[in-house]
């Protein structure tokens, strides 16, 4: 995985630096809250609804051990011993007070790692596909160019003060696991028939109260040209995007009011006049960053050894994560460990500082010391040998770690709703605690099979609930919580946003009413292998309806 | 500008320097405790609000100010009247930090 | 509102001119666009130099011919959460070449004094009131930056 050289590090040491000063003269009265709110939002730091809030990035989600052993020292240091990893794959920590907020970047650039950018209206962490590098259906590993475009987007001196936030993902599969129609811009590595390496390019795509799927702005861009692209594309809605109505700001209201050919044809454009030289990688650059992605050194092992087969026959609790949290890797006798974030009833994405200790220590001792955050809110070993997976699962297991549920109905993505978040009119963790209770017995998650439900505490969507096979959203109706229920929402890349079912329910009534629609998904399925989104294309919204509200 | 709400309104903020959520007191100084709030019984005294707003950026100890509706429960306890200031006054639902 | 250039205040000779007001035809003028294109005949004999004052609006490469003769362009940041004038900026620069002084007008934060460096000002036309002692200290923490543009002063890599 990448390395910082002496460049990353002082450019990290000097941004710390630079926030320290920030946070100085905001204490001394010097710099007024309303103009240090934008520069600590572009440092990761929110006043969120009990204290402030540090959103430290992850870029596209891979932490060396070290690095996670950090994150926990900061939450044993600086918080209350724990942290919550994102959709976007950052993690947060939910009670740092200000005065120490220099201390903890300062611990963080000691690591190789930052907070830069991961709030603000700039361009934000960039995200991508959790099995990067292993997965079985990939053209290329996408992280290097993720780094570069990490690096690119670093203090943009041009792009940091933009109409709203800016999110970028890309992936190298065909398989959508980064979510990249639902990003401003999403990327997706291509080989073309010369076997060049180049990217399709889409653009305006968001969640929030408008969701929308993004769209092709080109085909296939060159590696050379990538930089100058983006940089043409974020000009345009530099200049153009709404500046008047915060809730019209994204890209995405620019790319719909102007037509995706309006759009396009401003961009090309500003291509077309961009002094291109300056605005590449520098030569060599990209080189330099992929030498940090080279495989790690596999052994040659046995694929699907013995020992494996033999302790999945006698061990049903491991048999069952295998078949859920376990998955292909390109490497024959190694395969790819899911841990999951999501024990039944408890807080979606959150770890302990002890829980990161260990995953650190599995890491180094399993698969190269190397851990990726999921946008799904989990964690993942990526390297690990079949012949191993035994050992590590009995080493999960009593921290809590060995819940058989990736991809199942209780692996939800949850924001973190009213019991933290500023912007909440609803809780969304104890929806989540409900609906995992609900839905504990293992047996039924699997007759289930894969269902992907995702909660938000408002209408800002960071729960993804539009793009959950089921989806929640979480209002206020005259000071109570009440909770929305959408149906046919899919992330990946047959990506849609879910349509709104009826009237919405309590809290106390939505684990009873989404249990409802997967009995009545069970009902109608032809047979196991038909999936919940295939059941819902066929038949449509109204058999769902129909049971939720007959009785009403 | 503190807004006119239906019903007995107190005063909060977060300190500039930690975060936590305060109120404003009798005395004009800040509690963590909802329940040493200084009580706006009158649309003149909400209004009053204001100055203890400008009060508080001015001396840079308290931000993000602004009042909220509360109403005293059987034991005459102040509790918020909306979901959302309960949560802030009370704090996560939840039980965190020991998953 | 004082004009910083270099982490100074300085004083020049540029007047900005309103609409119709009289100044000596050898006065240093800054012209809004829009003036300038109506009036510019107007200017034939004008002895002093012109500048432009270009708005947010403005795409700067369709006005490239006036821009090419102008000996400052101002451009304004209406707000410091603005980021329009960044991308004028090294549009101006960058791709149209202009090389004459650049300078920005409004709510300039002394933290985004070096992003503005950088994307090719010269000089600030200052809402509130200059530090010097901050803008020295605060402006000059970065001494690095991962992009390369116009006028770098910073450590990049490559
Ligand atoms: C807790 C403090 C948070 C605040 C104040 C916050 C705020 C917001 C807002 C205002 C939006 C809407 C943006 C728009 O539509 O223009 C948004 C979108 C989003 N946020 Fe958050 N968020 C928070 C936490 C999170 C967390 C914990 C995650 C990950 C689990 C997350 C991921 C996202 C995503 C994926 C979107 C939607 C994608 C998009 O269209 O940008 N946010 N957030
Ligand atoms: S969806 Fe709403 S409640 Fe949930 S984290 Fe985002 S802003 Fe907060």
């Amino acid at each position: 995985m990448y390395v910082y050289d002496d460049f990353d590090e002082k450019f990290v040491r000097e941004r710390a630096a630079q926030f320290r000063d920030q946070v100085e003269r905001r204490l001394s009265g010097k710099l007024s809250e309303a103009h240090f709110r934008p520069l600590r939002l572009m440092n990761g730091v929110y006043l969120q609804l009990h204290a402030y809030m540090l959103r430290v990035a992850v870029p596209y989600g891979t932490l060396s051990s070290p690095q996670l052993r950090q994150l926990a020292m900061i939450a044993t240091k600086y918080d209350k011993g724990y942290g919550h990893f994102t959709t976007r794959q950052n993690i947060q920590f939910n009670w740092p007070k200000l005065k120490d907020l220099p201390d903890i970047l300062d611990d963080l650039a000691d690591v190789g790692m930052h907070a830069i950018q991961t709030s603000g209206n700039c361009i934000r962490n960039v995200t991508s596909d959790q099995w990067a590098g292993v997965a079985a259906d990939e053209v290329t590993d996408p992280r290097p160019y993720a780094e570069l475009m990490r690096q690119w987007s670093s203090l943009h001196p041009e792009f940091s003060y933009l109409p709203r936030k800016f999110k970028i993902a890309i992936t190298g599969a065909e398989s959508d696991r980064a979510a990249i129609a639902f990003h401003d811009i999403g990327i997706q590595v291509l080989k073309n028939d010369a076997g060049e390496i180049g990217f399709a390019v889409y653009v305006g795509g968001g969640l929030g109260r408008t969701p929308m799927v993004g769209k092709k702005i080109r085909d296939f861009i060159s590696l050379d040209d990538l930089l100058p692209y983006l940089v043409a594309i974020l000009r345009a809605y530099n200049l153009e995007g709404r500046r008047d109505n915060k809730y019209k700001a994204r890209i995405k209201i620019l790319v719909h009011e102007t037509g995706i050919d309006g759009f396009k044809a401003k961009v090309e454009k500003i291509f077309d006049g961009l002094e291109k030289d300056k605005l590449r990688a520098p030569a060599g650059e990209i080189e330099r960053i992929q030498g940090f992605f080279d495989l790690p050194n596999y052994e040659t092992v046995e694929p699907n050894p013995e020992t494996l087969t033999k302790a999945r026959s006698e061990n049903a609790a491991f048999d069952s994560w295998v078949k859920r949290n376990v998955a292909t890797h390109k490497q024959a006798g190694y395969a790819i460990a899911n841990i999951s974030l999501k024990p039944i009833a408890g807080i979606p994405g959150d770890a302990t500082d002890e829980q990161m200790n260990l995953v650190a220590d599995l890491a180094e001792k399993y698969s190269f010391g190397e851990i990726r955050v999921t946008h799904e809110q989990n964690l993942v070993l990526a390297h690990v040998k079949e012949k191993e997976l035994f050992e590590l699962w009995q080493a999960l297991v009593p921290a809590g770690l060995a819940t058989a549920n990736i991809g199942a109905i209780t692996d939800m993505i949850t924001c973190p709703g009213l019991d933290y978040c500023a912007l909440a009119t609803a809780r969304s963790i104890p929806i989540a605690q409900k609906i995992s209770e609900k839905f504990a017995d293992q047996k039924r998650q699997e007759d289930i099979g894969d269902l992907k439900v995702k909660i938000s505490g408002c209408i800002n969507a960071c729960g993804h609930h539009h793009a959950g096979h089921i989806g929640i959203l979480g209002l206020d109706k005259k000071g109570e919580e009440y909770y929305q229920i959408t149906l046919g929402g899919s992330g990946d890349e047959n990506a849609a946003v879910g349509e709104i079912l009826g009237p919405g329910f309590s809290g106390d009534d939505v684990a009873g009413a989404i249990d409802t629609l997967v009995n009545r998904y069970v009902e109608l399925r032809n047979e196991t292998t038909e999936t919940f989104l295939e059941v819902v294309k066929r038949v449509g919204l109204e058999p769902f309806k129909e049971a939720l509200y007959a009785n009403n | 500008m503190a807004k006119k709400l239906k019903g007995d309104q107190v005063l909060t903020g977060q300190l500039l320097r930690e975060g936590d959520v305060v109120f404003l007191t009798e005395g004009g100084n800040w509690s963590l405790d909802l329940q040493d709030a200084k009580i706006a019984t009158t649309p003149e005294k909400v209004e009053e609000f204001d100055l203890f707003i400008a009060q508080a950026e001015e001396a840079n100890l308290v931000i993000d100010v602004y009042p909220f509706v509360v109403e005293r429960d059987d034991t005459g306890k102040l509790i918020p009247s909306h979901i959302r200031e309960k949560m802030r006054t009370t704090g996560p639902s939840i039980v965190y930090a020991e998953l | 509102m004082p004009i910083i250039k270099d982490g100074a205040i300085i004083v020049d000779s540029w007047t900005m001119l309103d609409e119709e007001a009289d100044v000596p035809s050898s006065a240093d003028i800054i012209i809004p666009l829009n003036v300038m294109l109506e009036k510019a005949d107007r200017l034939s004999n004008h002895s002093g130099r012109i500048g432009l004052l270009i708005g947010n609006d403005v795409a700067v490469e369709d006005h490239a011919d006036l821009i090419a003769k102008a000996d400052i362009v101002v451009l304004e940041l209406p707000a410091f959460t603005d980021g329009r004038a960044y991308s004028q900026a090294r549009g101006l620069r960058e791709d149209l070449g202009f090389e004459k002084e650049l300078r920005v007008k409004g709510d300039v934060l002394v933290d985004q004094a070096a992003y503005l460096l950088r994307c090719g000002f010269d000089s600030f036309d200052f809402d509130g009131e200059f530090d010097a002692e901050t803008w020295k200290k605060s402006s000059g923490i970065m001494t690095t930056g991962y992009q390369r543009t116009y006028k770098d002063e910073l450590e990049t890599r490559g």
